[in-house]
């Protein structure tokens, strides 16, 4: 309500003031308790609660992010996010499914109709996964606030995912080698739609400083595997004959108990040998993740700002393994803190170089759901 | 109490911050702003906290009647005050979160309960009534070759005769013609079931260990209860509901965990009810039929004996006819047999002997 002659708006804010821009994680008590309500209303609602359970976790996060000291907000619901899933439930998977299970049940599951209908589920799986990341990504700006400013994207999910598609396409096609340049196609796409306020982001660059290391990578990729393969071999002493002895197991001997402890432990060390190949693949082609992040956040402009961000394959590996053995050991319980340590990670190593004109950033005028696409607005796929 | 105190203030137009004064009304908070010759006035009940309040840490307001302007108040006085006169900013006590948490639990498992029973019972029933014939069929085409693939079928032809003779003899009795078939696999597992679209079957060691037709034919009537009402058609519409079901709740698309169908098909029972319904039939077709009903109830005695003796806590205990149709007392007491000179011979001591030897 305002009383007076004018309201102030615009026009009365100071013009020109181009200020620096810090990013900081401020550390808030409350997570672990967060985590521990999150899983147990999790098991009692069969896991429906993990819309709300993501919000919870959602909030506290984007609200330990401070922006020259004012903290982001989150104001999206966990009401929106289940109403999306079910949608996208109703609309797509309930009848996929339980078709396909129809026709499973009907001519048996190796029939040519069922195996059809799981290709086309597929198909369609993969055509509307650059969908979901991008539909994902618009809910969560324009739920995202800093001094009351939200964030949009503006541009065309449907042209997002066949971009989308068609990377993922290139990439089986070229062996890997078109990775770079449709990774920086997919950014430019994902930070030129971006806006703060109405005011853009701006991505450009080229993707020809990546190669480097993306050959690296590449090229590293079957020495470390077999290196790896040669070192786990001769540790776990499985020699040539073990593994002609198992190729020449008789399924019709009878097992004697002794022999059935011998294969549960080939069998463990097997998953074991399949994950460390797994981690070791992973952690070389954080090399050339590392290199992408940095060039990525170069190319990001704002205002009249550059972001930079220190990531390094060290600091990635870190984050990363630490991650999976909070995961691994809390049983997913503590997946509030992978989040918590994700944003960290960011805002520690993310830094703004130049100004902006902070008091010239206009509150955004697209249309939120309320008004404007409904529903499909809202819905987050994370869970797809 | 400072009055008035500054403070911050994002208008929720521009993300510039303005310097404010505030002041209290008696009903409220009046933001004045110098550059902008402004007040604005925010009533204390449309007050709404961005984040929990705490102690020692600035206020985050925002206001019903402005949602995207912010009002940051310093720690303070002014801050206590705020929090007094808006007693929905502060957090609610532990106990009511506690509460509401418990609440929200149990009303959710309620929730959880309440639509798996009508996934569970409800559903499968009034679902299984509606399946065409040629998807039934279908159904009991797929049931037997999982659960029957490796084992041998009994062809004996005098046998089957006589089988054949000893079934129509039961189903004659029935107020509705029955639509059914009965096979018999050469299993070493004394049990009986009934399949989709009226496919009864009956295990050679089932038959091998009858001392009387009386014994085939009310077991025989039971299973005709389950297919008179549709039980194994609702068992499997079960299966694929549970399927279903979890699918969802874990947000992945199932399907191809059918071939385990065959796994749960075991493990899954008849309701007790379901059982009952079965027993009630059964009992009706033999009175009509001049059955007697001492012949299930001796093949009931006989399963429960044996199980007494420990035969059932072996891997064949597991998958028998107790498992799948489990016993009480009251069960067996429900079949009473008939007054004497009530009852007609099943079949004829010759084509018992046939029956007898169906498998070999």
């Amino acid at each position: 309500m305002a009383f007076g002659q004018a309201g102030f708006g615009a026009a009365s804010a100071p013009r020109g003031s181009a200020s620096q821009v810090t990013i900081e994680y401020v550390d808030r008590p409350g997570l672990l308790w967060l985590s521990i309500k999150n899983f147990l209303l999790g098991v009692v609602t069969l896991s429906i609660y993990r819309f709300w359970a993501k919000t919870n976790v959602r909030r506290h996060v984007w609200s330990s992010v401070r922006v020259n000291g004012e903290p982001l907000e989150y104001t999206g619901t966990g009401g929106e996010l289940f109403l999306g899933a079910l949608i996208i439930l109703g609309a797509l998977i309930l009848p996929f499914v339980s078709g396909i299970l129809a026709l499973q049940f009907i001519f048996g599951p190796e029939h040519v109709l069922t195996i059809l209908g799981q290709l086309v589920f597929l198909l369609l799986g993969f055509l509307l996964w650059g969908m979901a990341i991008y539909r994902a990504r618009r809910y969560r700006l324009s739920r995202t606030l800093w001094r009351g400013i939200r964030g949009t994207l503006t541009g065309s999910s449907t042209s997002f995912s066949m971009l989308y598609f068609g990377a993922m396409l290139l990439r089986g096609i070229t062996l890997g080698w078109s990775t770079p340049a449709m990774n920086l196609n997919i950014q430019e796409r994902l930070i030129g739609d971006m806006k703060f306020g109405e005011t853009p982001f701006r991505f450009s660059g080229v993707a020809g400083p990546l190669y480097a290391r993306y050959a690296l990578c590449w090229l590293a990729t079957p020495f470390v595997l077999l290196l790896l393969g040669l070192v786990v071999f001769s540790i776990s002493g499985l020699s040539v004959d073990a593994l002609q002895d198992i190729s020449a197991f008789d399924p019709d001997r009878p097992k004697s108990e002794e022999s059935s402890a011998g294969e549960a432990a080939q069998v463990l060390s097997i998953f074991a040998i399949v994950f460390i190949f797994i981690i070791a693949y992973a952690l070389l082609w954080t090399l050339y993740t590392a290199r992408e992040m940095v060039l990525f956040a170069e190319y990001t402009k704002f205002d009249n700002a550059q972001f930079k961000l220190n990531a390094t394959a060290a600091s990635l590996v870190t984050l990363w393994l630490g991650n999976m053995f909070i995961l691994l050991f809390t049983l997913g319980i503590g997946q509030p803190y992978v989040v918590q340590r994700m944003a960290r990670y960011m805002a520690d190593r993310l830094s703004v170089i130049g100004t902006v004109d902070i008091a010239a950033i206009q509150q955004s005028t697209a249309t939120l759901d309320k008004r404007g696409e409904g529903l499909l607005d809202a819905f987050d796929v994370d869970g797809f | 109490m400072a009055n008035p105190f500054g403070a911050q203030y994002f208008d929720g137009r521009t993300a510039a911050s303005h310097q404010v004064r505030v002041r209290f009304s008696a009903s409220g908070l009046l933001i004045e702003h110098d550059s902008a010759n402004t007040i604005l006035q925010w009533p204390f009940s449309g007050l709404t906290a961005i984040e929990r309040p705490q102690e020692g840490h600035p206020l985050r307001l925002s206001h019903s009647s402005e949602k995207s302007a912010r009002l940051i108040v310093p720690p303070g006085p002014a801050q206590t005050y705020i929090l007094n006169r808006a007693p929905q900013l502060k957090a609610s006590p532990v106990l009511r979160r506690a509460l509401r948490f418990a609440g929200f639990a149990v009303g959710s498992l309620a929730c959880v309960v309440i639509i798996g029973y009508a996934i569970l019972n409800l559903a499968p029933q009034l679902l299984s009534d509606q399946l065409p014939l040629s998807w039934r069929e279908r159904l009991a085409d797929q049931t037997e070759r999982s659960l029957l693939k490796d084992t041998k079928r009994c062809h004996n032809p005098a046998g089957k005769q006589a089988l054949s003779r000893l079934a129509s003899r039961v189903a004659a009795a029935a107020d509705e013609p029955v639509e059914f078939s009965l096979r018999v696999y050469d299993m070493p597992i004394i049990n009986a079931f009934a399949m989709p679209a009226g496919r009864v079957v009956m295990t050679g060691a089932l038959i091998r260990q009858a001392d009387s037709p009386e014994e085939l034919a009310g077991v025989l009537a039971h299973e005709l209860g389950h297919v008179e009402h549709r039980h194994p058609e609702a068992q499997l519409v079960r299966v694929v509901g549970i399927q279903l079901v979890l699918s969802i709740a874990t947000g992945g698309g199932g399907g191809d965990q059918l071939g385990s169908l065959a796994g749960i098909f075991a493990i899954l029972r008849y309701t007790r009810s379901a059982e009952e319904q079965a027993d009630d039939y059964a009992l009706e077709l033999m009175e009509r039929g001049d059955i007697d009903p001492k012949g299930l109830r001796q093949f009931f005695e006989k399963l429960s004996k044996k199980s007494g003796e420990g035969a059932s806590k072996t891997l064949d205990g597991l998958t028998d006819m107790l498992s799948t149709h489990p016993l009480s007392r009251e069960r067996v007491e429900y079949f009473k047999p008939m007054a004497p000179g009530q009852a007609r011979p099943v079949v004829s001591a010759a084509e018992w002997q046939a029956i007898k030897r169906i498998c070999s």
